[in-house]
């Protein structure tokens, strides 16, 4: 993988309708920009690296992204993504910079905050001039993005602040501007050449993704704390880092108020809050023939980035209804059994995560018996971490019938059953 | 003491057998046009073996072929003799044969002679309907898997490929029988052809309600495993034994061999099918039937109760 978060990708077609719109409204290169972005870029060009991964075994770079001098001119900051490759792997991976006059040197680094995808990095030598950070401008005000692009050489990239995207978990700041792979780490600006955000993701077409300041603030003032001293117990740190923030976002969940949808006979929770986004997803007759089918599906559409095979904080969940008066009951089950599969594997390896345990009991929900399916797996590295599949099929019915799927990653085991149990208990069936 | 002029020499021919009454003594047996009884078998010396009798009564046997040798009742034979009390097996060349007397009993065996299951296999009637119920079974499954609203000519078209298999298959074992009997059983063939469609689809389906009873997948894991290995060869020695009227050991032989490349390929799917079940696959594994009879041994919890259970189950399995 090369630096910006080509995992993005993966949420692709569901966007595609509002990616169309996003780019045709944006155009984002003015006059006024391009002069301001020639001189800022003469400003901070001293200021900005590209960070590089290093096999120690070929001598070759295996990831590269940007980075830019903060607080300390040996300090510098990029994101998480970009040296994963080395945090979860030491022994085999270094870090380097690399600067626009060509010059390298060794890397080491100090703390990370896997959430917002952040890392920051100490140079045995001062790099250049710390970059200052600032508050985010107007939406609409024009931001301008450095950093290496495809390691073809360092660029900047005017854009749009489009404003942070507050129903979001991450909560990125919206930049329309064509942010590409090796850019990742670079800083955003504004007119005045302080850092408003941190190069992290893009989905193509001038949609991209900025790391909020704020964020990498916090980051910094915590470092102060123990004058920032390299982390000793970095992997610890990120266990409970994602620990605290499923868990976080779980109990979120489950005191924020519900509203219910109906889904066929069904009355069930829809966005448990504002950080998950639903859409429909229902069939139409000309697939289904005789069998009705409505269904909704819903996700907090987020992926922490933990390295190329392992992401998690996502929670997605669809309801589906079916029925059929045309169809006798051993063929109406016979359509609804074939429909009883779950898709919600992601990509994760046996080196990640360990076999799915599963539990099947009937229950009933709402005056209706569900066969019901609770399966954990859990991580092999971050202790205390579980994926949680939970599906299930109303049984009580013989014409009708209603799926039930839920899909975790990176949860508590026990935090995440306390949310299925409260979404069970709100489940309504009407007649 | 068995009389030496009723003794007879059966050579083991299909499908019917040859006799010679032995009369004078000694007799010779080989390829050569000189010899008493000729056998223009290739594995057969020109002058095989001697047969004459002793004044006491007994026969003595001379083997004359360096080549081929001879077997008596199983054992080499160079020279030997014994007194015919029950018949002799003897095995020139490959060539088998028995020396027996007139008095000798055969055994009672009748066509018609059918008990329990294997009845299918002796009235036309059995087989026919036989091949009936697969037909409705097929067609009853192509209705349940489609979806949409069809015309009756849709489903009856969907059963046809099957009606054209099973046909097929009894051609196929009908004219096998005829090869080794002589003699056209087409009916049993019919049978035989339907019952190897027909049960394994019925077991699928017990093995679906059962997964479903006991909200597991061996059931019908198990299920599939006896009928996938065990059915067909069982069909075929029942059928072997009923219609070829053979005996248990050489019905139970012919019947695996039959099965045999059967057999080996249910064995590579199964060898394949545990490589990919010691794979990694990320998938979750629990049992996903639905049966709109809701048939199980599981009861219904509270949704307290199913929460205390799921932990328990899943927690304290893991460390």
């Amino acid at each position: 993988m090369i630096g910006i978060g080509n995992y993005y990708y993966s949420q692709l077609p569901r966007f595609s309708g509002l990616l169309l719109i996003l780019a045709l409204l944006v155009q984002p290169v003015s006059v006024q920009a391009a002069d301001r972005s020639s001189s800022l870029y003469a400003e901070v060009q001293q200021s900005i690296y590209q960070v590089r991964i290093i096999n120690r075994k070929t001598g070759h770079k295996r990831t590269i992204g940007s980075g830019f001098v903060i607080e300390r001119p040996d300090l510098l900051v990029t994101n998480y993504h970009v040296v994963s490759a080395y945090t979860n792997d030491p022994e085999d991976y270094s870090i380097e910079y690399l600067a626009t006059d060509g010059e390298t040197g060794v890397l080491e680094l100090i703390d990370v905050d896997v959430l917002h995808d952040l890392a920051v990095l100490v140079a045995d030598k001062d790099l250049g001039k710390p970059l200052k950070t600032d508050a985010l401008p107007e939406k609409g005000a024009t931001l301008y993005a450095f950093g290496n692009p495809l390691g073809l050489g360092f660029s900047v990239v005017t854009g749009t602040n489009n404003g942070l995207l507050v129903e979001s978990e991450d909560k990125n700041i919206l930049f329309s501007g064509n942010l590409n792979s090796g850019m990742s780490g670079g800083p955003a600006l504004n007119e005045q050449g302080a850092v408003v955000g941190v190069n992290v993701a893009t989905a193509g077409n001038a949609v991209s993704f900025l790391v909020s300041s704020q964020y990498l603030n916090a980051l910094i003032a915590q470092l102060r704390l123990t004058n920032f001293e390299p982390r000793t117990n970095l992997h610890e740190s990120i266990v409970q880092q994602l620990k605290f923030s499923t868990t976080d976002m779980l109990q979120r969940l489950r005191t924020s108020p519900w509203k219910l949808v109906s889904v066929g006979n069904f009355k069930a929770p829809s966005r448990l809050d504002k950080t998950i986004n639903c859409w429909d997803g229902s069939e139409n007759n000309e697939d289904h023939g005789l069998v009705n089918v409505i269904a909704v599906s819903c996700s907090n559409e987020r992926e922490i980035y933990l390295d190329e095979k392992l992401s998690v904080g996502n929670i997605q969940y669809q309801y589906t209804w079916y029925d059929s008066e045309k169809m006798i009951p051993p063929r109406f089950y016979r359509m609804y059994e074939a429909q009883n599969t779950d898709e919600a594997a992601n990509n994760a390896t046996k080196e990640n995560v360990k076999d799915f345990k599963c539990s099947t009991n009937f229950v009933a929900i709402a005056s209706q018996d569900f066969k019901m399916t609770v399966c954990r797996r859990d991580y092999v590295r971050y202790q205390g971490l579980s994926d949680i599949l939970v599906t299930g099929a109303m049984v009580s019915q013989k014409q009708q019938g209603f799926l039930f799927e839920l899909f975790m990653t990176g949860v508590d085991f026990k935090e995440s059953m306390r949310l299925v149990k409260q979404l069970f208990e709100n489940f309504q069936w009407q007649t | 003491m068995a009389d030496l002029n009723s003794l007879l020499l059966e050579i083991q021919l299909r499908p019917l057998s040859q006799y010679y009454r032995l009369t004078k003594f000694p007799v010779r047996i080989g390829r050569a046009l000189d010899n008493d009884i000729i056998l223009s078998d290739p594995t057969i010396s020109p002058h095989h073996l001697e047969i004459d009798q002793t004044e006491q009564g007994k026969l003595c046997f001379r083997n004359l072929s360096k080549e081929n040798g001879s077997r008596l009742n199983g054992k080499a034979l160079t020279a030997a003799s014994l007194a015919i009390t029950q018949p002799i097996n003897l095995r020139l060349g490959n060539r088998r044969m028995r020396l027996l007397t007139t008095a000798m009993q055969v055994t009672q065996t009748s066509v018609n002679h059918c008990r329990g299951w294997s009845k299918v296999f002796c009235y036309p009637l059995c087989a026919l309907g036989l091949v009936g119920v697969t037909g409705l079974a097929f067609f009853y499954e192509s209705y349940l898997q489609s979806i949409f609203r069809k015309e009756l000519v849709y489903y009856l078209s969907s059963v046809m490929p099957y009606l054209l298999g099973l046909i097929a298959l009894a051609l196929l074992i009908a004219g096998i029988s005829r090869l080794a009997n002589q003699r056209w059983e087409f009916f049993p063939a019919l049978g035989l052809a339907a019952l190897c469609m027909l049960v394994p689809h019925l077991l699928g389906e017990l093995g679906h309600a059962l997964n479903y009873l006991v909200t597991a997948n061996w059931p019908l894991e198990s299920l599939l495993l006896l009928s996938n290995f065990l059915l067909i060869p069982l069909l075929f020695y029942t059928y072997i034994r009923t219609v070829h009227h053979a005996e248990p050991w050489s019905a139970l032989g012919i019947a695996l061999l039959f099965s045999a490349p059967l057999l080996v390929y249910q064995a590579i799917d199964l060898t394949d099918q545990w490589t990919v079940k010691h794979e990694f696959t990320g998938q979750a594994d629990f049992n996903r039937n639905l049966s709109a009879w809701d048939l199980r041994l599981k009861p219904t919890l509270s949704i307290d109760e199913y929460f205390a259970e799921t932990e328990k189950q899943l927690v304290s399995s893991s460390p």
